[in-house]
């Protein structure tokens, strides 16, 4: 290697190192934020309750006792933002996994086939209906608790798992090494698991984190609706509600303080979910 | 006879993030009045590069050093709209597959007229006229269905016919061509070289080819460059190249298209890419010692228009007593 | 006795429109034991779907095919998975053929474990090991991925599968053609080694003449389908008698000007395979064919000891010779 050479490469790999490090840096802070919101709001206590308002402090400016302020119930803003996290980002995330856990399956054995093309048409229809109101059904035909708004998540979900594991496993099933499988003996369920999901794996998760940001929007959207919702617990989307009719008052803390929550977790999601996807790329090139 | 492409210590960096692989160093050859020169080698010896670096096509690559002239023309510092005028005009260049080199929408005839009238004012009439006497030079049978239909209503070999044919449409005096026939059948290969040779050879022009195979070259070339890891190894006439090789690396080349595969015992396997201070063949080469892992070998002439960068050049002697072939 | 033999062997796709595509139309194939048997044809002649027929990667419309005196063609689910380990292919693609998740050790295995019968871990580990070193590579590959070998070390990697299992029949399909010359070489010199020291019978695909002429003791010349003829190489080499196969070989173009064979242009490209013809596939291409050749079935007719050739007007003189001294 030339001298020059040398000097490029080492600038190359220094500049990488940086770029790695930058990008790390992200990861952590997004993942620090997640786990810290989620510890804080199950364990620490909080300084006021967040379930019995304070009528002494209906609609107060944020201050030393009030941090965010109070809502024209006199509930603590800070206390529910910090509390509502607590029911939120476990639907949120709990309902991603469930429709991972139906989704990819559909998607994974639906490749071939009569029955197989007859569920994906299933999974379109489902598909085709807005997600609110696919939602909102739901969550009426199951009742209206924590575990009926993941379900009605994990319903509204299944389709983009379904459909993402079925193309990601269509394109594999026509590589080299998945028909060198066929050649070796593999039975059609290790075909499907040790050579196309190994494969496809990566990406699903992607789209899982993805999908538990989406559905921060989409629990907001069902509670700022009224749906899913049972007061006084607090959740993001139905403190906006409220929060909402203080505003013309030029009350702005009440809708605000939620509205970053759910920014922020959604930035954290979407960061994370991003420097996924670069490892799962680099790790197939490399 | 006068030299019509001359490249000189040419050097191309790739660039990567956050700075830059050398793919080319220290490449020299020329091409001379009527003469068509192969360039061979492995994949990753920078064969292609070559070629493309002399009209600019190796995006994202750079050339960071060397010099390129063509009719007494500097096209490593031509600026984009010379080059512009040069590329199609002047220089013709034929890639490995023709369904990517034509355009998949457009009818053939419009596609004659988009590169004839991006140099110079024609009619429509005159263009036609003009594309459907190409398409009959490069045998094309029925050049005005050809002319009025899509790329993909052709077979592979009409479709680098097709391709030749717009290539030499504004009569350039040298045709690049990039492995132009890898892509064909085999039956159709020697057809399409049969006919690129002549129609370089009709119409006084000169042709660079790149191939690996070095059936082609030794069928198809006057002279030869071998390269080997981004430089140039050995170039001459063919005959002395391939009768007399002298470098190492040469020799196993031609063995490889040659002997008994029963013969010999596996070597090593070369690593995907080598880059030494010394010769890149160095590990590989039986006859390497020290010398050969630390200085880079100049090329070295010897008769006329046949070198080598080699520390130890096989002897003519040698090579005889190996008995190939030949 | 023939190791495996195929016999009427047929196998069409759905083509563009509703039209049908014949791959391969009507193929009868015996390889002896111990023999390398060279299947030369072009892109399009059906050569890789005939192979992929004999270790029922796809599935014949029409014809059987036996290994050993049984049958494979009817065999299905864990019969037929089981029964692989007979039976084996090597792909063209080297880095595609392996599963890029997996490490080399793991790919290796996995004919063994999905074979039942494989022992415990130690004794695959050390059949895999066995394996790697037979095909040139060692224990520090053992743990690497496909992405970190070289293109000929992938293929090693390829054939180590494929023999893990000690195999009866492997077809080949265009292992090398895909790789650098040099390394082409040291490919080819391995397969001839272990098909040496392994007794192996083995199916070599490929469109390179050079190369068959030197791997390959039978040399099997397909077109459009069929195989339009058959013989030990030397004879078939030397000796074409179906005008296919001249043309096939005056293409070649050896690295000795001297050694190089008049040309025989055909006319035009391959046409596409479509469904069943009467007649033979090059009428059309073909400079000597006859109103004849389209409108009667050309079978395969013995013209030399073990040659075999598919053409009305086999060993006629094309007037190439003459053909090349006016040009």
């Amino acid at each position: 290697m030339t001298a020059a050479a040398v000097g490029t490469d080492r600038v190359r790999s220094a500049r990488r190192r940086s770029g790695r490090r930058f990008r790390n840096a992200g990861v952590l802070a997004a993942l620090a934020f997640l786990a810290g919101l989620w510890v804080v709001a199950a364990f620490v206590p909080l300084p006021h309750s967040a379930t019995v308002p304070d009528v002494s402090a209906i609609a107060a400016a944020p201050s030393a006792a009030h941090p965010f302020g109070a809502d024209i119930s006199g509930f603590d803003v800070f206390s529910r933002t910090i509390a509502a996290a607590a029911s939120d980002l476990p639907i949120a995330v709990f309902g991603s996994l469930l429709s991972l856990a139906i989704g990819v399956p559909i998607g994974l054995f639906t490749t071939t086939g009569r029955i197989g093309e007859a569920c994906m048409r299933v999974v379109d229809a489902f598909s085709a209906l807005p997600v609110i109101v696919l939602a909102v059904v739901a969550i009426q035909l199951l009742g209206g608790g924590l575990l009926d708004v993941i379900g009605a998540i994990a319903v509204v979900n299944i389709p983009r798992f379904a459909r993402l594991t079925r193309a990601e496993a269509v394109a594999l099933r026509q590589a080299r090494f998945v028909e060198a499988a066929v050649a070796i003996g593999c039975s059609p369920l290790r075909v499907a698991l040790n050579h196309v999901f190994r494969n496809a794996y990566g990406v699903v998760l992607v789209q899982a984190i993805l999908a538990a940001a989406n559905a921060i929007g989409v629990i907001a959207a069902l509670n700022f609706l009224g749906v899913g919702v049972h007061p006084p617990q607090p959740t993001w989307g139905s403190m906006i509600h409220d929060g909402a009719s203080m505003l013309v008052e030029g009350q702005w803390w009440a809708a605000i303080f939620p509205t970053v929550a759910i920014f922020l977790v959604v930035s954290s999601l979407t960061v994370i979910a991003d420097w996924f996807e670069n490892r799962v790329e680099g790790g197939a090139k490399a | 006879m006068s030299e019509v492409l001359s490249v000189q210590g040419l050097e191309v960096e790739f660039p990567v993030p956050g700075g830059a692989f050398r793919v080319l160093d220290d490449v020299s050859f020329s091409v001379r009045d009527n003469e068509i020169v192969g360039v061979v080698g492995e994949s990753g010896s920078g064969k292609s590069t070559t070629v493309r670096s002399v009209i600019q096509l190796h995006k994202p690559a750079r050339i960071t050093g060397g010099s390129v002239v063509f009719n007494g023309r500097e096209l490593h510092r031509a600026a984009p709209k010379e080059l512009r005028r040069i590329r199609g005009r002047e220089i013709g260049f034929v890639a490995q597959s023709p369904f990517d080199a034509l355009n998949p929408v457009l009818r053939i005839g419009k596609q004659f007229e988009n590169v004839i009238r991006a140099h110079e004012r024609a009619s429509r009439g005159e263009i036609r006229a003009r594309a459907l006497e190409l398409l009959a030079s490069t045998g094309i049978p029925d050049p005005a269905r050809t002319l009025d239909g899509f790329p993909h209503e052709l077979s592979g070999g009409m479709a680098q016919r097709t391709v030749i044919a717009l290539a030499l449409s504004l009569g350039p005096r040298l045709l690049i061509a990039d492995e132009p026939t890898t892509a064909l059948d085999l039956t159709v290969q020697r057809q399409v070289l049969d006919l690129i040779r002549g129609l370089v050879r009709e119409g006084q022009r000169s042709m660079l080819l790149v191939t690996h195979d070095l059936g082609v070259v030794a069928n198809y070339c006057d002279r030869v460059v071998v390269m080997y890891s981004g430089r140039v190894v050995e170039v001459g006439d063919v005959a002395t190249v391939f009768g007399d090789p002298r470098h190492p690396y040469t020799r196993t080349l031609l063995d490889a298209a040659t002997t008994d595969i029963r013969a010999a015992a596996p070597k090593s396997s070369p690593a995907k890419r080598e880059t030494a201070p010394g010769c890149n063949f160095a590990h590989r080469c039986p006859r390497a010692d020290g010398v050969c892992a630390e200085e880079r070998p100049p090329l070295t002439v010897t008769d006329p228009g046949h070198g080598f960068g080699c520390h130890h050049p096989l002897s003519i002697e040698v090579t005889t007593s190996a008995g190939t072939s030949r | 006795m023939p190791v495996l033999v195929a016999e009427d062997l047929r196998r069409t796709f759905p083509g563009p429109g509703g039209s049908k595509v014949c791959a391969v139309d009507g193929v009868d194939l015996a390889v002896a034991e111990g023999e390398t048997l060279g299947l030369i044809g072009e892109s399009g002649s059906g050569k890789s779907t005939l192979g992929r027929l004999l270790v029922r990667l796809l599935d014949a419309d029409r014809g059987t095919v036996t290994l050993d005196g049984h049958e494979l063609t009817s065999l299905r689910g864990a019969r037929l998975r089981r029964s692989r380990r007979d039976f084996q292919i090597v792909f063209q693609e080297p880095f595609a053929s392996l599963n890029p998740r997996l490490k080399v050790g793991a790919i290796v295995e996995e004919p063994l474990l999905v074979n039942g019968k494989s022992g415990t871990k130690a004794e695959r580990r050390q059949r895999v090991l066995d394996t790697l070193a037979d095909v040139g590579l060692s224990e520090e590959h053992y743990d690497r991925r496909p992405a970190d070998l070289s293109g000929g070390q992938q293929q090693r990697v390829g054939i180590a599968r494929a023999l893990v299992t000690g195999p009866r029949f492997v077809v080949l399909d265009e292992p090398t053609s895909s790789l650098d010359l040099t390394v082409r070489a040291e490919v080819l010199q391995l397969l001839a080694r272990l098909q040496h020291d392994r007794g192996l019978t083995f199916l070599f695909i490929s469109h390179d003449i050079h190369t068959v002429r030197r791997l390959c003791s039978r040399t099997a010349v397909m077109y459009l389908g069929r195989i339009v003829e058959i013989g030990p190489t030397e004879s078939v080499l030397a000796h074409p008698q179906h005008p296919y196969t001249k043309a096939l070989l005056s293409a070649a173009l050896p690295v000795d000007p001297g050694h190089r064979l008049p040309h025989l242009p055909l006319a035009g490209d391959p046409p596409k395979p479509t469904a069943h013809r009467v007649g033979c596939a090059l009428v059309g291409r073909c400079p000597i064919a006859t109103d004849e050749c389209a409108a009667t079935e050309v079978p395969l007719r013995p013209v030399a000891a073990a040659h075999e050739v598919a053409c009305l007007h086999a060993g006629q003189d094309l007037g190439i010779e003459a053909k090349e001294a006016q040009a």
